[in-house]
């Protein structure tokens, strides 16, 4: 492991300090709706701008994990993924809250997060050279098809909907399409709409979506929001720990594929949740639970979402390119430090980084306390509220929050348009995930489609482009199995049962 | 007696609608270049096979999961809806801080089912305001956040 002298740089009384500062701000950050990982360490960039550059790089670390992090809260409390990393612990986080284990799945949450993050930053301490040559593996073809094999997970992932899925997948891509192409600058779909110009901004639509649909319901009846537990708003964390050495192999495996998919760089924590879910599922003895609470699924999602923290540094540190957005904020400020990325950079100024990496696996580590004295706060606040006050604060978060992304107006009436239509599509069979997934992979598929279609033209032969490239193929044989997966294992059951005579 | 599942109309209408979408969808592309135009062909082309495949389907299953319809108060959920277009479209023209507290204290009467006593009215009230009038000082003078004044504030 290299240098011990860099873990004592890190463990420094101002650095402990600023890590944990960095934890607290980060995961309030990552909770709210609206305010992701990219604005927060966006936002808190200037105030690095006079620190040590290893003290900055801490900080702004600890930004980011705990905002990939807070981000589980509002999915877990409110049904709405405070980051778009957290879109899939939905899927069973909020049915745990509404069955009143709401603590549990916070407990469980930053537990698989804290583990996700080290395995990340271990990645990131141990292997960074090596593996940041697998993103220089992955051409446009490849990144149309990961994109795409995103989308098929979630269609997959639609319970007894899969067709279902699929549409909601078509809708969030159509809907990307709004606004200028980014490939060949034409004006798309805005029925001379002037605010529609600037096209739908992904978190405009993850609010939306998700969040003004709980709202028209909560208004609806005057039920509680959430149960509570039997133990009243406790940590739970005997009962998490167990549930978690219970699926140490699905915790291992989930912050693995995290810091893999973090390393390919736009492909990000949603994608890395998504598969990490699936797989679990997928392995599951207990499949029929999944989409009513279980808490493998919850384990999965925030393991792997937190492992891309240290995954998406590899590609930003070993080759300057940012493997998540808010590496690339990272990235500028690493220039303003006067630190030149690069495969040299773990050589020449190893005690910068080293020293940072150190950091981070002390934030990660300090996101434990943390996490879950401000989970347990969250927790009760959100359940103790009364319904009557808490709609209007959500109302406010979803409005400041759409506004604050690019403060325009207009990204807050296409939120509000997109959570009524969200909402009848909701009645309809149609969840949010697809189409927010599409909102966010389109602009990566449509790159990745049309400069493959480009190439392919040029080399002669579009299809040996998209269809006859090794990754490719491996990424089209994954798409194949999520999509027929459920039909195969149906099928193998049904002969199994035959064949015994059951 | 079994009750006969319902036959889930909505979803068959909803899935011709997306075949309108996708049809205009691709009619919109006539006027963009080849480079813009082949992506949104594509997915227009693959949602339309997606919800044709979707209809043939429910042909043979025509009673599968079919979606109960929403419990609760009809009226509280447009107003709720009205509120939240009411709030995004006066934002510019009368500020964000009056119409976000016009707009809450609305929510507030659209989301409460207690009986409104004295004691109660003014907590909710002032709660309100307090998450309101906070949050917008974090946003305005914290994190810097331009937010539009409008006529009044």
């Amino acid at each position: 492991m290299p240098g011990i002298e860099f873990l004592i740089d890190a463990l420094t009384p101002v650095n402990l300090l600023l890590a944990l500062a960095g934890v607290a701000a980060g995961t309030i950050i990552g909770a709210l709706p609206g305010l992701t990982a990219t604005m927060g360490v966006a936002v808190l960039v200037p105030f690095t701008f006079g620190m040590p550059p290893a003290s900055a790089l801490i900080v702004l670390g600890a930004i980011y994990t705990g905002a990939i992090y807070g981000g589980a809260y509002s999915a877990i409390l409110l049904n709405t993924p405070g980051t778009p990393s957290a879109i899939a612990t939905t899927f069973e986080g909020y049915p745990m809250a509404k069955r009143g284990d709401g603590d549990l799945a916070i407990t469980l949450a930053c537990l698989a997060s804290v583990f996700g993050g080290l395995v990340g930053a271990l990645f990131l301490l141990g292997l960074a050279p090596p593996l940041a040559e697998v993103a220089l593996k992955f051409g446009p073809v490849e990144y149309f098809w990961l994109a795409i094999f995103g989308l098929t997970l979630i269609g997959t992932l639609s319970e007894g909907n899969m067709l279902k899925g699929l549409i909601g997948g078509c809708v969030g891509l159509l809907l990307s399409m709004i606004g200028v192409a980014e490939v060949g600058g034409d004006i798309r779909y805005t029925m001379d709409f002037k605010l529609l110009l600037g096209g739908v901004d992904v978190v405009s639509a993850l609010i939306g979506l998700y969040c003004i649909p709980v709202l028209i319901d909560l208004v609806a009846t005057p039920d509680p929001h959430l149960k509570l537990g039997n133990q009243i708003a406790g940590y739970r964390l005997r009962e998490a720990l167990t549930i978690s050495w219970r699926s140490k192999v699905n915790l291992i495996r989930s912050s693995v594929v995290g810091t893999i998919v973090g390393i390919l760089p736009g492909a990000g924590g949603s994608i890395a949740s998504l598969v990490a879910y699936s797989e679990a599922r997928r392995t599951a003895k207990r499949q029929s639970n999944f989409g009513k609470g279980e808490p493998d699924g919850v384990l999965a999602t925030e393991s792997a979402n937190n492992a891309t923290v240290g995954g998406g540094l590899i590609p930003t540190l070993v080759l300057g390119i940012p493997g998540t957005p808010p590496d690339a904020v990272i990235l500028g400020a690493l220039l303003v430090q006067g630190i030149r990325t690069g495969p040299s950079l773990f050589g020449e100024q190893s005690s910068i980084v080293y020293t940072f990496i150190y950091g981070l696996i002390i934030a990660t580590l300090l996101m434990l306390p943390m996490g879950l004295l401000i989970g347990r706060y969250a927790f009760k606040s959100v359940v103790t509220i009364p319904k009557a006050v808490l709609v209007p604060a959500i109302g406010f978060l979803t409005v400041i929050g759409s506004y604050a992304i690019n403060n325009n107006t207009d990204d807050v009436i296409v939120m509000v348009v997109l959570g009524i239509v969200g909402w009848v599509l909701n009645r309809l069979g149609y969840s949010p995930s697809p189409i927010v997934l599409g909102v966010i992979l389109g602009p990566i598929a449509e790159a990745g489609f049309v400069q493959g279609y480009l190439i392919g033209t040029a080399r002669g032969s579009v299809l040996a482009e998209f269809f006859f490239r090794p990754i490719s193929m491996a990424v089209i044989g994954f798409i194949l199995l999520s999509l027929f997966y459920p039909f195969l294992i149906r099928h193998w059951r049904l002969r199994r049962r035959v064949v015994s005579g059951d | 007696m079994t009750e006969r599942p319902t036959r889930d109309i909505a979803s068959l209408l909803s899935a011709g609608g997306f075949i309108v979408i996708g049809a205009l969808a691709l009619y919109y592309t006539r006027d963009m270049t080849p480079l813009g135009s082949v992506f949104p062909r594509t997915i227009a082309s693959a949602m339309i096979i997606f919800s044709v495949i979707y209809i043939v389907w429910r042909f043979f299953k025509p009673h599968v999961g079919a979606e109960p319809p929403a419990p609760g108060s009809v009226p509280r959920r447009l107003l709720l809806a009205v509120t939240m277009i009411a709030w995004a479209l006066l934002l510019n023209r009368v500020g964000f801080l009056v119409t976000s507290v016009i707009a809450a204290l609305a929510l507030l009467l659209v989301a409460n089912f207690d009986r409104w006593v004295p004691r109660r009215a003014i907590v909710y009230v002032l709660s309100t305001l307090a998450v309101v009038v906070g949050l917008y000082a974090v946003f305005a003078f914290g994190l810097k956040v331009p937010l539009p004044t409008g006529a009044l504030m």
